[in-house]
């Protein structure tokens, strides 16, 4: 049972009612995570963010600086590692 | 009240605070002297590795920002509901309270609306971090009303190259220096005042320049040679320089291509790379004379050029596809373009070449590298045009021939910040391209989210100059909303930004416009509520921005106490946050764009309010360690180190970089699909090609419809941007130029046209028209005029500063048709007619 910080920001943080925790979770893989992280509206953090076997392509999963790659659910989490999860901030545009 | 001295002060006298200057975007440290709690003088931080001690006429004169007795210290809100230019707004001081209530009010109102109906110009570079705050309150309509000048095709390239944000020629290492319309190292660009320091010790060991620039700029006044060109065709004398290498003298760095590059991985019919069953990208094995995957080939062993048939395909590599089209661009071909004679482009090419030393290694701190003495380096002038894409790549191109990339001597990249290249692997062995560095690449969109078009522009940038195009012709572009309130934050787009008769049209549809700044601007005078900030001798900021040669935060600290009641910009974003409910999402993208979700000890509590003093110490904290808090930044001012040779030679190691840049090809393809499934015609996609060529700009194109010369505009260390131009200090030194005093035309020119200096002239381009007097000088193309951004504010506050109607931008279009269709990068010249409407002495 891996342990890892996750880290919710934003629309997320509002479902999962935490800003930053660690968790230990039954399993290894990103999905097996986010499977036992409950939402407020009653399911869990997978059901929010994955979409037919496949990260949704408005939120993103960041482990340890680099985006999770919407394929690579079954990506095995290391114990320590930090996980922020945020919903895509689209408007963050210009320069 | 502070004590007054009627006698000199001494140095010994007050305190000496370390801090940062705010007169530009790069930040030199500074040293401020304070005697009984008034600032009195600056002076370059001798210990911060990055200015050397020195400090442009900008930052010698920042003691005019903060004692400006025009600056705005209170709040304020118009009284007048009439606007337009020249129109009093009828300011009247207000308290915080009201104005906050106000902003927030009617901000609010607009977010529960269509939050997109905000419009937010925000140039305040040193507090980048703050440039989230549009995107929180839920606007896509971000944009500096500065960048699509300079930066938009360059920022996208030097990310998509080597993970760098910008670039500059190795001033430690390199011999033999070509500046293409920019003055880094003399004048402007990156940190000019350690950089001109850098510039003179180079040159006293007996570095070369070659300056090539339609004006006698001052980096062409000091070079070695001067060569005018004419605006825009830079491009077609470095692909004139490229046929010399590739067709003529058969010299190039075949190594640094083969084993460094993607140039040797095959090209098929179409434009893509030829890959196997599995994806791989295939080079042409010499060994076996068929395709095999790049990385089970030696580099020896992979063709370099050629063109091959293998199972009925029709294969070149992507060098040789570059060398096909550089045949027809002959020196001769390009003289007729650059004015530029044949023989001076083959005669540079071959100083270049032979000065670049291929094949040659120096051992720097143990480690042996390509050593590469010759160097290209450009910027604005040299870019900012309606190719803009292809003018980048072509210049990374004509370095990579010499293998000079990230290399000692060479062109190397510089980083956004103190984070270094951004290194992650892509495919086939390359750097992952990074067109962006400030945002996440925005995804395509039918209808359009924002009036700038980001979501049209996949590597694209700053393409401000289009709200005025999608705002006006909403149908054109499926824009379904109007936007009706406009923030301000250290924003002058009624100056900055091109066809200003366009950006009046928009600035009279708002309903409510809010300007956050330092002093009234042209744009300000449209405001309905002014919130005064703090001066940055006023205010707390880690500062880390493109730093050329070194790497690490200075801190810009208060080294006086505020006057007047104003208010950090940080802490009125935050109050207008929490105001309309989203301070929560406020803190969470602070925690992302600050680094601390990286380590979450640091992290901001959603829920709670932060000064900027907590903020910045959590900044400095994060990066360096809690022993390196706000408190050590405030006694030792900086944490500035130069960058090891690691971090500056090849940071990314054995990763290729992209000779052939299929993902721009591969993106634009993409992007028709798209557009063309949302019914959008007309569309610009011919820039989105994985190599550069020349192809006439609009503005050459211009030339036909009788708009006989060509119109620049230049600037000089005196001035950053719009803000400078309003300090008596500064406008006083530029008055005393002729070269900012008027219309500057070639003697010879003048003549032939009976023009005299003194005499009034007027500018016709296709977009609009100025006036000014005429400056006959040798220092300048005779096909080309130039105005000076040093003459053109017309509004001024300030008694000791002359107002001039001869504003350039006028002259810009705007429009799509003068803007790089895959970067958004904005055509900074123009084609004008020139009369003569009354002769010196004589009133007009």
């Amino acid at each position: 049972m891996p342990e890892v910080r996750v880290i919710a920001l934003g629309e997320v943080r509002r479902q999962v009612g935490f800003s930053q925790r660690e968790i230990s979770f039954a399993g290894a893989t990103v999905r097996e995570l986010l499977r036992s992280i409950a939402t407020k509206q009653g399911g869990s953090l997978e059901d929010l963010l994955v979409c037919e076997n496949r990260l949704r392509g408005d939120y993103a999963v960041v482990i340890e600086g680099l985006a999770l790659p919407a394929d690579q659910l079954e990506r095995r989490l290391a114990g320590g590692e930090n996980v922020v999860t945020m919903a895509v901030i689209r408007h963050l545009s210009g320069g | 009240m502070a004590a007054t001295h009627s006698t000199p002060i001494a140095p010994s006298e007050g305190r000496w605070i370390p801090s940062t200057c705010g007169m530009c975007l790069h930040g030199c440290g500074i040293k401020v002297q304070v005697v009984d709690g008034v600032a009195v003088k600056i002076e370059g931080d001798a210990t911060n590795p990055d200015n050397l001690g020195k400090l442009c006429p900008k930052g010698n004169a920042g003691l005019a920002r903060l004692y400006d007795p025009t600056r705005v210290l209170w709040p304020m809100k118009r009284t007048n509901p009439e606007k337009g230019p020249g129109v009093d707004p009828g300011w009247e001081r207000i308290s915080w309270e009201e104005a906050y209530e106000t902003v927030a009010r009617e901000l609010d109102r607009v977010r529960k609306d269509d939050a997109r109906k905000l419009l937010c110009a925000i140039g305040d570079f040193q507090r980048i971090l703050l440039w989230g705050w549009p995107a929180v309150f839920g606007s896509p309509n971000f944009f500096t009303s500065l960048g699509n000048y300079c930066g938009g095709s360059y920022h996208p390239v030097n990310g998509s190259l080597d993970g760098s944000f910008a670039a500059i020629n190795d001033y430690e290492h390199c011999n033999y220096w070509i500046q293409i319309g920019s003055g880094d190292g003399f004048s402007s660009h990156l940190h000019l005042a350690g950089s001109s320091k850098r510039m003179a010790d180079a040159r006293m060991r007996g570095m070369k320049v070659i300056s090539l620039d339609p004006r006698c700029s001052i980096a062409s006044a000091k070079a070695d040679e001067w060569i005018p060109i004419l605006p825009g065709t830079d491009r077609a004398f470095v692909l004139g320089m490229a046929h010399v290498l590739v067709h003529e003298l058969r010299r190039y760095d075949r190594k640094f291509l083969r084993e460094h590059t993607n140039a040797p991985y095959l090209v098929d019919e179409k434009g893509y790379q030829f890959r196997d069953e599995q994806g791989q990208a295939l080079v042409w094995d010499l060994a076996v004379h068929e395709p095999r995957p790049w990385d089970k080939v030696a580099a020896d062993n992979m063709a370099l050029e050629g063109s091959y048939h293998y199972e009925g395909r029709e294969l070149r590599t992507g060098f040789q596809v570059w060398m096909d089209l550089l045949e027809s661009h002959s020196p001769e071909k390009m003289a007729e373009v650059t004015t530029v004679p044949a023989a001076t482009i083959r005669r540079i090419a071959r100083e270049f070449v032979d000065a670049a030393q291929i094949g040659a290694t120096v051992e720097i701190g143990n480690k042996r590298y390509p050593y590469r003495p010759a160097a290209l380096n450009y910027y604005r002038g040299s870019q900012s045009h309606a190719n803009g894409l292809f003018d980048n790549l072509t210049y990374k191109l004509f370095n990579m021939l010499v293998g000079n990339i990230d290399v000692p001597g060479g062109h190397l990249g510089v980083p956004l910040d103190h984070r270094g290249f951004f290194v992650s692997p892509g495919e086939d062995g390359m750097l992952k391209p990074e067109p962006h560095q400030l945002h996440p690449a925005p995804p395509f969109k039918y209808p359009p989210d924002s009036t700038h078009l980001m979501e049209w522009f996949p590597i694209g940038f700053d393409a401000g100059q289009l709200n005025a195009e999608t705002i006006l012709n909403p149908q054109r572009f499926g824009l379904e909303y109007q936007p009706e309130a406009m923030m301000l934050y250290h924003s002058n787009p009624w100056w900055n930004m091109p066809e200003t008769n366009k950006i009046e049209q928009i600035f009279r549809r708002m309903k409510f416009v809010v300007a956050i700044d330092i002093h009234l601007t042209e744009s300000t005078q449209w405001a309905d509520i002014f919130l005064p900030d703090r001066t940055f001798l006023e205010s707390t900021l880690l500062n880390c921005l493109e730093p050329p040669v070194v790497t690490g935060h200075s801190l810009r600290q208060p080294v006086v106490e505020p006057l007047g009641d104003t208010r950090d910009a940080y802490e009125i974003l935050t109050e207008l946050a929490q105001r309309m409910g989203f301070l929560d999402n406020w803190n969470d993208l602070l925690n992302l764009v600050c680094g601390f979700t990286a380590k979450p000890q640091n992290m901001l509590d959603p829920e709670k309010r932060y000064s900027t003093e907590e903020l910045f110490d959590r900044f400095a904290r994060n990066i360096y360690g809690d022993d390196h808090d706000l408190d050590w930044f405030r006694e030792h001012g900086h944490a500035v180190r130069k960058r090891t040779p690691d971090e500056t030679y090849m940071p990314y190691g054995k990763l290729r970089i992209p000779f052939y840049f299929e993902f721009i090809k591969r993106t634009g393809d993409e992007l028709r699909v798209n557009l063309e499934a949302a019914g959008v015609a007309g569309w610009p996609y011919e820039n989105y090609a994985p190599l550069p060529y020349w192809k006439n700009s609009p503005v050459i194109d211009d030339g036909k419809r009788g708009y006989d010369f060509y119109a620049i505009t230049f600037k000089e260390p005196l001035h950053t941007f719009a803000d400078t131009l309003v300090m008596p200090w500064l406008s006083e030194v530029s008055e005393k130029d002729p070269i900012h005093q008027g219309i500057l035309l070639n003697a010879a020119t003048g003549k032939r046209l009976g023009i005299a200096t003194g005499d009034r002239v007027r500018l016709t381009s296709p977009a609009g028209s100025i006036e000014g007097a005429a400056q006959c000088v040798e220092g300048i193309h005779p096909q080309v005029v130039g105005v000076s951004n040093a003459i053109t504010r017309e509004f001024v506050t300030n008694s000791g500063v002359r107002a001039n109607g001869s504003h350039f931008n006028r002259l810009l279009a705007g429009s799509l048709d003068y803007t790089d269709g895959a970067t958004g990068g904005l055509e900074s010249s123009a084609r004008v007619r020139v009369e003569k409407i009354a002769v010196a002495g004589w009133a007009h």
